[in-house]
């Protein structure tokens, strides 16, 4: 029963959230109504036993709003969000291709058909649901990390407005690096 | 080895964090007042500044977002009670997650959308700049702090803070880890903006974040603050001082007396040094601490994998 | 017995010192009784409960301390005094106001309205603002675009009133109203609550409202908006106006500084001075003979440094020995105790150092924060020891190479310089010839 009324709180305030994220006209407030929305999916994904999973969702997602956050700073000097602005663009477009997902999606809950066991649940899914994404793949999975984070690692490297030359001269021999702003070890 | 109090723990929690808070803030204010050479009554100083609050005005300013500034204040407190819910005091806890370390973790987060909303809300420059330099200081201590978590979650091979405990029974963490430890202490300073990573909160920004509180919103920050401050240092205990293990007293006051400890010397902190300017942390963290800590974490796996 | 008056008496006194030009003497005087009662300072006027303007009557501050005394939150009392000896008096009346509750709610009552506080919000019509709309519009308007180049203005022809067009002018690439709005806002917050300025840099989204004037509609309170302007990377970012001072913790006495932050580097500095008539005699030079008035005052500045740098412990030692060595005590011991203390803090230095850099010959403003703070603990020392007292830097020269020193640094490190060239603004104020 209280898993139940527990789902429909979550499932609930997640859209409840996540449409306020297009009706409020402040930056901050969207940021903040759409922290709450995934605070909300991440009680779904509790409820489910997912234990690491669900806190994960939500620290993640507070750390990712807060930083972007920083972004809205650097080009809003804003406080207190006042100005008002808009979340929706391309309103019919959007409104089509959201409303042909959700059809799918419904329809694939009704038309598939699922799989049930009848196994007992394990004692630690998370740890069931690794094993079965990765155990036998480790290798693959691994390859992709590394792939990630290189690639992160490559588009820094390509956006960044400033290189080794910028900051050490062109013959990389300058003793302390040209910096805006020095950093703490001196370098 | 430990075990989960009935529903009634959860309503013991805050009396207990709000002990600590009154005596870790006379602490303080002790210490300030010996400084400073003021009167020896300093003591109850933090009580005094509790009434002034209470009755004091709450302030508005200008267009500010009130929803987003009081419930940042709001979210600090509810961070620094909710991330202890999983730290034992000797035998008991109120919630033992599997996840403990996880919980703690994600709570204490809360205090990067807290600090920055209530900055962000009041519609000041100062408090502006105050969030934004909490954010800055989030994205410095955040990552050797997760490494240090994982060490000692790697040294005892699970997540739950009882299984910490009791893999710590022959030998305390700190011994093995002293690496994870001081990164830990520094980054319970940081997640309380306490000391030496107050600058969010700082004289040169007239209060920073903090600057257009007055009242009872004030209170709500000051004491999140706090809580964050004491949830920290009680969560190194079980964390690397052994919990509540310890001769002759009972573990619940081994506990005690190490959380005090550990709390009264990162008050003390504060008095010895400057607060350090976030461009010159950014860069130690990133470069020194968590190549430190990854190493920590190299070290404690070896050991693992080998025992 | 009601609760509110039992809470009241138990309030803490947290006053905002206001030092009007000429009341350095009196400014000291207020930290001293506040440090001996035990009253912390406070950072704003939202944590404020009195208000202490030490000093002179001086029309140039009245905005600012008005201001200030407008934001700060019931309860709250006020203290006027402009001479040092009558410190304890001011002190303890005001103490005896803030904690009466029948004075408090007969103020409340009064003056309510006028509160920044409480009762007037989101308010594009309040009438405060419609007040300091209007009222500032008129003066100044057409700044030639030539003249942010001379952004210090030196105090004598310094006309407060008019000078805040001038400043902004080059920043006001926009228009007439623009330009309005820029002054309105610096009048209504002259304190440090820092008013704010709106743009919207993101909002390229919704094209219809590119090119319309938003100073006006749809901006709650009627807050103007930001510049846009490159910022040190090449992009266009918004900014924000912000007045530093007058009335800022840790802050020279008179010194107002105007920014323009984006995120929050100074990407451009106008610094003048405040007050409205001459100074007959500087406060550290009319100290009598035999008073080592330069220690005291390096241990004055190295007391607003150390806070700034967030010291608190070292700076109130400073702030003791301060008050100790004007009385004529000596402080040896603890002084080499505190010396050694500071000079040998790692992080000190490693905040310190490398912030605002002065290359000029001779001067004691050679160098970077750490080698003034440095030179001032020995200037003092050797006072202390020997009795010999020290050269200062002319605190013209220093205004003059502010902005420059300021422009590009984050705002930490904005205030640090400031702190460590604490120009001592009554002596440039001495009636000249």
């Amino acid at each position: 029963m209280w898993a139940q009324i527990a789902f429909w709180v979550c499932a609930v305030g997640s859209v409840v959230t996540g449409v306020a994220v297009f009706r409020v006209d402040s930056m901050a407030r969207a940021t903040f109504a759409l922290l709450a929305s995934f605070v909300f999916a991440a009680g779904t994904v509790l409820l489910l036993n997912l234990a690491y999973l669900g806190i994960l969702v939500v620290l993640m997602m507070i750390m990712e709003m807060v930083v972007m956050v920083v972004f809205m700073i650097m080009y809003m000097m804003n406080p207190a969000g006042l100005m008002p602005m808009t979340m929706v663009h391309n309103q019919k477009g959007s409104l089509a291709i959201a409303g042909g997902v959700f059809a799918a999606l419904v329809a694939g809950i009704f038309l598939i058909p699922w799989p049930t066991s009848g196994d007992p649940r394990p004692a630690d899914p998370t740890r069931a649901l690794g094993e079965a994404l990765m155990g036998s793949k480790m290798l693959v999975m691994m390859v992709l990390g590394l792939c990630l984070f290189a690639t992160m690692v490559a588009t820094v490297v390509l956006a960044t407005h400033r290189g080794r030359y910028d900051r050490y001269g062109d013959r990389l021999d300058a003793k302390h690096p040209d910096d805006p702003v020095r950093g703490g070890l001196n370098r | 080895m430990v075990e989960q109090l009935p529903f009634w723990g959860g309503l013991v929690l805050p009396v207990v964090l709000v002990s600590l808070v009154a005596a870790a803030a006379a602490w303080d204010s002790a210490l300030a007042s010996r400084a400073s050479g003021g009167p020896a009554s300093a003591l109850v100083a933090p009580f005094h500044a509790v009434a002034g609050l209470l009755v004091q005005q709450r302030r508005r300013t200008l267009a500010a977002d009130l929803l987003l500034w009081r419930g940042g204040a709001l979210a600090l407190v509810g961070a620094g009670v909710l991330a202890s819910l999983v730290t034992p005091l000797g035998r008991w806890v109120v919630a033992d997650f599997s996840i403990g370390i996880v919980w703690f973790n994600a709570m204490e987060v809360v205090a990067w959308a807290a600090v920055w909303l209530v900055g962000w809300g009041a519609n000041s420059a100062y408090g502006l700049i105050g969030g934004y330099r909490f954010v800055a200081l989030g994205l410095a201590y955040e990552l050797p702090h997760m490494f240090a978590l994982i060490t000692t979650a790697l040294g005892a091979e699970s997540l739950r803070v009882g299984d910490v405990v009791a893999a710590q029974d022959a030998v305390w963490f700190v011994v093995w880890m002293p690496v994870a430890f001081v990164v830990y202490l520094l980054s319970v300073l940081a997640m309380a903006f306490w000391g030496p990573f107050g600058q969010a909160v700082a004289a040169d920004l007239a209060g920073g974040a903090a600057a257009e509180l007055s009242g009872v919103d004030r209170l709500l920050f000051e004491a999140g603050r706090w809580l964050l401050l004491v949830s920290g240092a009680a969560f190194a205990v079980p964390l690397f001082l052994g919990g509540g293990s310890g001769p002759l007293l009972p573990d619940w006051l081994w506990s005690l007396l190490k959380t005090l400890a550990v709390l009264a010397s990162l008050v003390w902190v504060r008095r010895w040094v400057p607060t350090v300017r976030m461009e010159r942390y950014q860069e130690i963290a990133w470069i020194v601490l968590i190549p430190l800590t990854l190493l920590q974490a190299l070290v404690v796996a070896l050991v693992v994998l080998a025992r | 017995m009601d609760l509110t008056s039992w809470l009241l008496r138990r309030t803490p006194v947290r006053p905002l010192i206001a030092a009007t030009p000429g009341g350095a003497g009196a400014r000291l005087a207020a930290e001293r009784e506040a440090r001996i009662r035990g009253w912390r300072l406070a950072l704003s006027p939202a944590e404020a409960t009195m208000l202490i303007v030490a000093g002179p009557q001086d029309e140039s501050m009245a905005a600012a301390v008005e201001t200030v005394w407008r934001q700060m939150p019931f309860p709250r009392s006020r203290a006027e005094f402009a001479e040092a000896a009558d410190v304890v008096t001011a002190l303890a009346e005001a103490e005896a106001r803030l904690r009466s509750a029948e004075h408090q709610r007969r103020e409340a009552a009064r003056g309510g309205d006028a509160q920044h506080g409480s009762h007037h919000q989101d308010a594009s019509g309040s009438p405060e603002h419609a007040h300091h709309g209007s009222g500032e519009a008129g003066g100044g308007q057409s700044a030639p675009p030539s003249h942010h180049e001379h952004m210090y203005a030196p105090p004598e022809d310094h006309d407060r009133g008019h000078r805040p067009h001038d400043e902004h002018a080059h920043h006001d690439h926009d228009s007439e109203d623009m330009r309005e709005q820029h002054d309105h806002h610096a009048d209504e917050h002259p304190g440090d609550h820092t008013a704010l300025e709106h743009d919207h840099g993101g909002h390229m989204q919704h094209g219809g409202h590119a090119g319309h004037d938003m100073g006006g509609m749809e901006m709650p309170g009627d807050i103007p908006m930001a510049d846009r302007a490159p910022d040190r990377d090449g992009l266009q970012l918004d900014r924000l106006t912000v007045q530093l001072g007058p009335i800022l913790p840790a802050w020279p006495d008179g010194l107002v500084v105007r920014v323009a932050l984006q995120g929050d580097v100074i990407q451009e500095a106008a610094v003048e001075t405040n007050g409205s008539q001459d100074v007959a005699e500087p406060f550290w030079q009319s100290l009598e003979d035999g008073v080592p008035r330069d220690a005291a005052r390096r241990l004055d500045s190295c007391y607003r440094l150390l806070t700034v740098a967030g010291w608190e412990q070292a700076a109130d030692t400073a702030a003791r020995m301060r008050d100790l060595v004007l009385a004529g005590e000596r402080i040896s011991a603890e002084f080499h105790r505190w010396a050694r203390r500071v000079r040998r803090s790692r992080i000190l230095r490693w905040s310190l150092s490398g912030l605002g850099e002065i290359d000029w010959v001779d001067s004691p403003a050679t160098g970077d924060a750490l080698d003034r703070l440095t030179r001032w603990i020995d200037d003092a020392e050797a006072e202390l020891g020997s009795g010999e007292p020290v050269p200062d830097e002319d605190p013209a020269r220093i205004l003059e190479a502010l902005p420059e020193l300021l422009i590009g640094t984050e705002f930490a490190g904005a205030r640090l310089i400031v702190a460590s060239l604490d120009p001592d603004l009554e002596r440039a104020r001495v009636a000249h010839g």
